[in-house]
């Protein structure tokens, strides 16, 4: 699925990742944690493409492609989804036609016919209830007045929406009451199946209590230091980060 | 001869040939201001950002009786609304059906000797033109609510480069009254540059209500200048929105004076201008009275060699105290070749008012255009949505669902669909 080979990054001239590899296969949840600084949010954006984040070494292999070289919408298509820390908000443009621009973008790249209006509706309102979102919620300008709560279900219910081959979950249980928590994991593992792949993204062990993962990486100054089952996320919540830094 | 007062005999010639009519007395005050202040110069401070040479190279004349055909008016009727259409200015009854119970129309020349009253002719100069000239018109008063929306289409139809229209409009809301006035301006492509100038005066009794919003579709060469002036007494409302779509020249004048305690008025505009177009929106609100409300909310799109000016000012009575006012104007730069000026203006002579105003100019948000992206959204439609969504984010403040729809409509006809904007918003 994805491969990171010796990954080097910069943003803004600095140097954020130092030699980070990391693979991953069909159907696996890898969770990497670290401390503020490490490079975590990097990692997802580089992988996702975001100006600004310039590679400077290394390579990245997703479905046998060289992801680097892809634009964002590109690899989108391919079937990689970013979940945003921090979603942005887009005054006058509805969120029911951002998704259905989304989805169509990616239905077009497969081969497939185009959703209209009303075919939409009713693929998109399943998805909701799901999520317990209310409908209104597709008529509301992308993530605009949407609580933290709301945005990041949002972003769950794009990415159930766009159907994914590999998502990353950038800090999603960043400012979500235990509630939402819940309620994103339970739409992470609904999705959950043997050849789809996620990487999630968090400082906290929380998330990782209902999202269970595979594979547990620290990352510390850029590339990963520790790697091990689901157990490590526990010793880390109990130890802190600061040990991990004394290896 | 100085530029500003080139052709200006040739009018007031024009003038002195029309038959006599009850309005004599405005018409001579107008043909002397005229004659002082002549037309819009470069140093005129009203005009300074925009030009009017190439419209004032020529002398125009009254543009002559057109009708429409049956099938291109149909065209553009909006379901569920009444309408009253005027070609070339004059009154085309065949295509107008409303109900008259709520609603009476009459010909210009019947309105009320106040006619004109309103109007400020010591400004060059159109104005003050147009009160020598004009012969069509419309006075029409709204004695009640009206359940549906009247749509007041306005074409100009096979016209000549120097033909222009004159109209002069007095629109009356009586007390308790309300309605939603649609006017739409239509112009063809196949015709070159006329002028149209009007002029329009509104009276806004007690409690009355005015949802007026104005959709400026001209060709591409024409010439478009107007002049509003609003009077509101106790507890109306206005609201007005403009929508600036097409014409090489828009200029627009809109004066709303609050007059009487507790009247409020919104004024909202978007206006779209590209290629070497011109659009100029120039808003006065005079809050004349304490506790009267003012909110402004304009934003416009730039695109390759455009320019797009807007000037609000804002202005507060001594006394008038407990006065709220906010004005925004937001700008979207998408050429490097475009140019906006934008200028509030705020005169402020009470000491207990709250007067808040905001002018941005900026491109697309870069983290915007990566969130569609990342959505796999082609950056061209990427871009193309966001600009949508900019101008759709006053569009969508309209309460009345139906004109909403119908403005949204000419927004997305206004992006060229050529990467399936507009499949995806309808």
């Amino acid at each position: 699925m994805l491969d990171v080979i010796n990954l080097h990054a910069k943003v803004d001239d600095k140097e954020i990742l130092n030699g980070l590899n990391l693979s991953v296969k069909p159907g696996e949840v890898h969770a990497i944690m670290g401390p503020n600084g490490s490079g975590k949010s990097t990692f997802a954006n580089v992988l996702s493409g975001r100006p600004g984040y310039d590679v400077t070494q290394g390579a990245v292999e997703f479905l046998g492609q060289d992801l680097l070289t892809l634009d964002t919408e590109v690899r989108a298509r391919e079937g990689l989804f970013l979940a945003f820390q921090y979603p942005v908000e887009i005054p006058g443009v509805t969120n029911i036609y951002f998704l259905r621009a989304a989805v169509n973008a990616i239905r077009k790249h497969r081969g497939e016919e185009a959703l209209d209006a009303m075919d939409f509706i009713s693929l998109v309102k399943a998805k909701l209830q799901a999520l317990k979102m209310d409908e209104k919620f597709l008529y509301r300008d992308v993530n605009v007045g949407f609580s933290g709560g709301e945005k990041k279900r949002n972003e769950i219910l794009q990415m159930t929406l766009l159907e994914p081959k590999l998502a990353v979950l950038d800090e999603t249980d960043s400012g979500l009451d235990i509630d939402a928590l819940k309620i994103v994991a339970e739409g992470v593992n609904a999705l959950r199946n043997a050849e789809r792949s996620f990487i999630v993204v968090t400082h906290y062990q929380r998330l990782l209590d209902y999202i269970e993962p595979d594979f547990v990486h620290v990352l510390s100054q850029g590339k990963i230091v520790k790697s091990g089952g689901k157990e490590l996320a526990l010793e880390l919540e109990k130890e802190g980060y600061g040990w991990i830094e004394r290896v | 001869m100085k530029a500003r007062f080139e052709h200006i005999e040739d009018y007031l010639e024009q003038a002195e040939a029309l038959p006599q009519d009850k309005f004599v007395a405005l018409r001579e005050k107008a043909a002397l201001a005229l004659q002082h202040v002549g037309f819009p110069a470069a140093k005129t401070e009203a005009w300074k950002y925009t030009t009017v040479k190439k419209l004032l190279q020529q002398v125009y004349s009254p543009a002559k009786n057109k009708t429409i055909n049956a099938t291109k008016l149909a065209g553009f009727i909006m379901p569920n609304t009444q309408c009253i259409v005027f070609v070339n200015g004059r009154y085309y009854a065949e295509g107008s059906a409303f109900d008259s119970s709520a609603i009476t129309l009459k010909p210009i020349m019947q309105a009320p000797e106040k006619l004109g009253d309103l109007t400020v002719m010591d400004k060059p100069g159109f104005t003050a033109l147009n009160n020598a000239l004009f012969q069509q018109g419309y006075y029409l008063q709204i004695h009640a609510t009206v359940e549906k929306p009247l749509h007041i289409l306005q074409f100009a139809i096979d016209l000549d480069a120097d033909e222009m229209i004159q109209q002069h409009n007095l629109v009356e809301v009586l007390p308790g009254a309300s309605v939603e006035l649609v006017e739409h301006f239509i112009g063809f492509d196949e015709t070159p540059a006329y002028w149209r100038n009007s002029v329009s005066e509104y009276y806004l009794s007690e409690t009355a209500q005015l949802n007026y919003y104005r959709v400026v579709q001209e060709a591409t060469e024409a010439f478009h200048t107007n002049a509003m002036v609003v009077e509101q007494l106790s507890k109306s409302n206005f609201k007005a929105f403009t929508a600036d779509f097409s014409g090489k020249l828009l200029r627009n004048d809109l004066e709303v004076r609050l007059q009487k305690k507790d009247a409020r008025c919104v004024l909202n505009g978007i206006y779209l201008v590209r290629g070497q177009q011109q659009v100029d929106n120039h808003t006065n609100i005079e809050h004349r009275h304490a506790t009267t409300y003012s909110d402004e909310y304009y934003k416009g799109i730039v695109d390759d060699h455009a320019h797009a000016v807007f000037n609000g000012r804002v202005f507060v009575a001594e006394d008038a105290q407990k006065v709220d006012s906010a004005q925004k104007n937001s700008n979207l730069l998408l050429s490097k070749t475009a140019e906006i000026d934008t200028k509030p203006e705020l005169e402020i002579y009470a000491d207990d008012v709250k007067c808040a105003h905001g002018a941005t100019v900026g491109q697309l948000s870069e983290a915007s255009v990566f969130y569609l992206q990342s959505r796999g959204i082609d950056i061209d439609l990427a871009k193309k949505i966001l600009t949508y969504g900019f101008a759709y984010e006053v569009v969508e403040k309209i309460e009345h669902e139906l004109i909403r729809d119908f403005i949204s409509k000419q927004l997305a006809i206004w992006f060229a669909d050529d990467v399936g904007l507009k499949e995806l918003i309808q």
